[in-house]
Order: structure tokens, then C-alpha cells, then sequence
């Protein structure tokens, strides 16, 4: 039961308290150039949920094996190689996706993200953590450039593109809205990742100090109750 | 506040200097208002309105007062506006620039770009149909900026345009100078924005070097351009877009500006050229609010390597 909760712990951690790009603000290099549309971030997303979960999951099993003098090459042919499948597949069988990700896919091999979980947890723990900590960390990667996505293309091109660059096998575009508000050409340009992140982090920042602060006078709250009883009893 | 913040000595008119500069403006403004109608009055007016707002809103969560720029930074936006300017555009500039350039970065005085040009620059980024174009008001009316009859009708056609596309303009130097062109509100009335640079240059509110050098300069780079056959009409090339109001108004800013007097003409000169180069070679009409932004970014290093250096010879 505790393990199974810790397992939990694990995979939530990767989408809420420790997010890769609000939290840690690791892998900014795909999360500003990518992220002009919501299908290219989906894209990306799903190319580092496979490569990271994969990754973890290997450098964890042959962690004993490995010497600690030459980890971090070992890491780096590890993640190259699912890199390397990755984009085999991707030109395979997503031809636009690879085009529009052009050098961010090879790029992903040197994603701190996936280099930083391989160092920090795959080498460490055992091979069933190791999986559901990447998984977690692909996805709060994931959901978080989908995002700065979803928010790009709304205000820049007022519309939600879909099978245009994922094969869905189907076209089209949802919320079209006709309004030179939702037409910002800036949001589309490589400003706008920057702008856009910005304001999600100052967003996602203020909510985590206001808990902090909320917190903070609980607990000042608790201790003085604490001691207000404590007196009662004195005096009793 | 930690101590450095104390210490921090800001470079920003203030007192009676800005009262004086806010009174330029104000003339500026009356005389547009002469030359494109009441219209602009209510650009100038809801830019104010809201840069305002944000300002109070930031002032509120800052419990600190309203500073006393509340007034110059979206008065000096809205002259930079074209006269058919929307005022949703208006509003969605001002407030970018007065929340990304003023207040995150504490408000005036700390800025390192001018609010009034990043709120300006991402509209020409954003919508430069609209900045760029300008329709006929004796055909479609002032009444009526918002009809989609009048936007359809948006056309580069300003004197810029003309001469960018190395051709003369359709108007003759006394029109340019006196300002019946079309062209954004505050930037077409070149003798007013000479006369009025002078009594503020006269007054010591600007430094008269900055407006002179970025110019001077500009003749320069444009004279040079001419005799290789690049463009006609260096004169009248002056008095269009926003180069004689931004060298007046905006660019001799002390905030952004250097101080030491060779950075100065170094500072002028860069965005004299960038200015040019945008003008005449880049797909953007005007591109002296990219200059000032650009050379905002390295006028104060200019400075400092200046001043460094004259210290140790």
C-alpha cells in the first residue's frame, strides 16, 4: 500500500511540484522553439515521453554495470540511441512532424531533462520508479509545452489546427475565431514563446508563493492554538 | 527595498522639466487634432485611460503612489499612432508596453527600453497592416475607423512609402513640413516638432546633442545612399515616419540615452543607420522604433566602455 502510494507520489511529482518547465525550468530549448503550435508541442511531447521512459528504464536496469567514471557517456549513447529510433520512426511515419521539429528531434538527445533524470533518479533506483518518474517528467513536459501551445495558437492564428502535422488522418481546425484580438503575429514568432512562458511562470509562480504564505500562517495558527490550550491547561 | 535598490539614482525627467515636455506634447496633439480631426483625441484618450489603469493596479499591489510619468509615457505612444488607428489596437499596445517595458521592470526610471516604443514596436510587429496603412478619411470619414469597408481600404500610401520606393512623394517639402500628409498623429508636423525640440533643447529639458546627432547622421547615411543612386529625396525622407518626433521625443530620453558626449554620436549614428537600412532595405516601412530599441540595448554599454576608457588614458 505505502509503495504503491510512493509510486503515485512519484509519477505525480514530474506534473505538479517538480514540472520540468514551470518548476525546474529545464528543456527552455524545445519549450521556446518548438511551441508555436499545439500539434508540433503534442509532437515534441511524445517523442520525449518515449524517449525518456525508455531511457529510465534501461540506465536503470544496467545501472550496477556501469563505471562511475564514464556515466555520463554511457547515458548519452543510451538516450542517442532511442533518439536515433525516434527519428527513424518520425520520418517515417509522421513526415510533417518531422519536418516542422527539423534539429529539435536529433536535439533531444542533449535535453537536460532527459540527462537530468537519468543522473539524478534512473541511476539510483530500481527499474519500476525509474519508469514512472520518467513517465511522470514526459508528461508534466508534455502538458506544459502543450500549454505555451494551445496558448501560442489561439492568439496568434485564433484557431486550433489539428492533422496537420500529427497523422490523424483527419484535417481540420477548431475555435475559429474571427477576431484581429486572436490575430497577434508577434505570438507566432520565436517573442512569443519567451512572452507567453513568461507570464505562465509568473502565473504558476505566484500561486506556489500564495500556498507557501497560506501554509506558513497555518501552521503559525496551529502553534498558537497549541499553546493557547496548553496555558488553559496550566492555569486548570 | 535592499540598499542598491536605494542607492539607485534614476536618470528620468521629472518635476518641472517633464511639466514642460508634457506641454510639448500637449501643443503637438492640439495641432494634430487640427490637421486629422477629434478622432485622435480619443486614441490619446483611452491610451491614457488605460495605461493608467495598469498603472494604478501596479501602484496598488506596490502600495506605492502613481508615479509622476502616469501621463507622458502613453501620450508619447499615442502620437506615434496612425490617426486610423483602432482603438482596441491602441488599448492592446499601450497596455503591453506599459506592463512588459514600465512596470515589471519597476516603472520609469528603470526601464532599459522606452515603454512608448516596445508598445509601439509590438503593434508593428503584431498588426502592420494596420500601422502601415492608412485610407482616405474624405472618403470613408473619421466617424467610422471601425467598418470593415474603411480597414479593407488600408493602403500603404503614406509619403514613406513613396520614397522608400525610391520615387519622390506625391506631396511637395512644405506639405511634409507643414504636416497635411498622411502619417502617424504626432510625427507629420515637421516645423512644430523643430520649433518645439528647440525651446525644450533651449530649456535644458533634452540634451540637444541626441535629436542632433541621430539627424545629422541620418542626412549622412541617406546622402551616402543617394549618390550611389539607392534612394531620392534625403530632405523629405526627414520629414516622414517617425524619425523627427522619435529623435525629438523618444530617443533623447535620458533613461535610455547615453550621457558621455562621443557615446552619444555613436548612439546616434546606430540608430540613424538601422534606421535607414530598415527603411529602405527591409520589409518594414519604418524602422526607426527598432533603431531606438536596438541602440537602447547598447547605448549604456557604449557608455561605460567610453567613460572607461577616457579614465585610464
Amino acid at each position: 500500500m505505502n509503495e504503491k502510494l510512493n509510486l503515485m507520489k512519484e509519477f505525480t511529482k514530474g506534473i505538479v511540484s517538480e514540472n520540468p518547465i514551470f518548476v525546474m525550468l529545464l528543456g527552455m530549448c524545445p519549450a521556446l522553439a518548438v511551441t508555436a503550435t499545439l500539434e508540433t508541442s503534442l509532437g515534441m511531447g511524445l517523442l520525449v515521453i518515449f524517449v525518456l521512459t525508455l531511457s529510465n528504464v534501461l540506465i536503470s536496469s544496467v545501472r550496477k554495470f556501469i563505471p562511475e567514471n564514464v556515466t555520463i557517456p554511457a547515458f548519452i549513447v543510451v538516450i542517442a540511441t532511442f533518439v536515433t529510433i525516434v527519428r527513424m520512426l518520425t520520418q517515417a511515419y509522421a513526415p510533417a512532424l518531422f519536418d516542422a521539429l527539423g534539429i529539435y528531434i536529433p536535439l533531444i538527445v542533449v535535453n537536460c531533462i532527459i540527462l537530468g533524470r537519468a543522473t539524478a533518479f534512473a541511476s539510483k533506483n530500481k527499474v519500476l520508479p525509474s519508469l514512472i518518474d520518467g513517465l511522470g517528467m514526459a508528461i508534466g513536459f508534455t502538458l506544459a509545452i502543450s500549454l505555451i501551445g494551445i496558448l501560442r495558437e489561439i492568439f496568434g492564428t485564433g484557431a486550433i489546427a489539428y492533422g496537420v502535422y500529427l497523422p490523424l488522418g483527419i484535417q481540420g481546425s477548431i475555435l475559429n475565431i474571427d477576431s484581429p484580438l486572436f490575430n497577434i503575429a508577434i505570438l507566432t514568432g520565436p517573442a512569443g514563446g519567451f512572452l507567453i512562458l513568461a507570464v505562465l511562470l509568473a502565473f504558476f509562480n505566484s500561486r506556489k508563493i500564495k500556498k507557501a504564505e497560506k501554509l506558513k500562517a497555518e501552521r503559525k495558527r496551529l502553534a498558537k492554538e497549541k499553546r493557547a490550550a496548553k496555558a488553559k491547561e496550566v492555569t486548570a | 527595498m535592499s540598499d542598491s535598490q536605494e542607492a539607485f539614482v534614476s536618470r528620468a525627467i521629472t518635476g518641472k522639466k517633464l511639466l514642460y515636455l508634457e506641454g510639448a506634447l500637449g501643443i503637438v496633439l492640439g495641432a494634430s487634432f487640427v490637421i486629422f480631426g477629434w478622432y485622435v483625441l480619443v486614441i490619446a484618450a483611452v491610451s491614457i485611460a488605460l495605461s493608467v489603469g495598469v498603472d494604478f493596479v501596479f501602484a496598488k499591489a506596490k502600495k506605492q503612489k502613481i508615479d509622476e510619468s502616469w501621463l507622458i509615457f502613453p501620450l508619447l505612444y499615442a502620437l506615434m499612432l496612425p490617426p486610423s488607428a483602432p482603438l482596441w489596437m491602441a488599448g492592446v499596445g499601450v497596455v503591453f508596453g506599459n506592463l512588459f517595458a514600465k512596470q515589471l521592470f519597476g516603472g520609469y526610471g528603470r526601464t532599459i527600453f522606452h515603454p512608448a516604443a516596445v508598445g509601439i514596436m509590438f503593434l508593428m510587429i503584431s498588426f502592420p497592416a494596420l500601422i502601415f496603412g492608412w485610407y482616405d478619411p474624405e472618403v470613408f470619414g473619421w466617424f467610422n475607423p471601425f467598418s470593415q469597408a474603411s480597414l479593407d481600404a488600408l493602403a500603404p500610401v503614406m509619403p514613406l512609402h513613396q520614397i522608400n520606393a525610391g520615387g519622390s512623394s506625391a506631396w511637395s517639402l512644405l506639405d511634409l513640413a507643414l504636416g497635411s500628409v498622411p502619417g502617424n498623429i504626432g510625427e507629420t508636423f515637421g516645423l512644430l516638432l523643430i520649433a518645439l525640440g528647440t525651446v525644450l533643447a533651449v530649456l535644458k529639458v533634452i540634451e540637444w546633442r541626441l535629436p542632433v546627432a541621430i539627424i545629422v547622421s541620418y542626412l549622412i547615411t541617406a546622402g551616402i545612399f543617394e549618390l550611389f543612386g539607392a534612394t531620392g529625396g534625403t530632405i523629405p525622407s526627414v520629414f516622414t515616419g517617425s524619425l523627427l518626433f522619435g529623435a525629438i521625443f523618444i530617443a533623447s530620453d535620458p533613461v535610455h540615452a547615453p550621457v558621455n558626449h562621443k557615446a552619444i554620436w555613436i548612439y546616434g549614428a546606430g540608430i540613424a543607420f538601422i534606421t535607414f537600412i530598415i527603411r529602405y532595405f527591409a520589409t518594414f516601412a519604418e524602422g526607426f522604433i527598432f533603431a531606438v530599441i536596438i541602440m537602447s540595448a547598447v547605448g549604456a554599454l557604449v557608455d561605460a566602455w567610453l567613460t572607461g576608457k577616457e579614465e585610464t588614458a
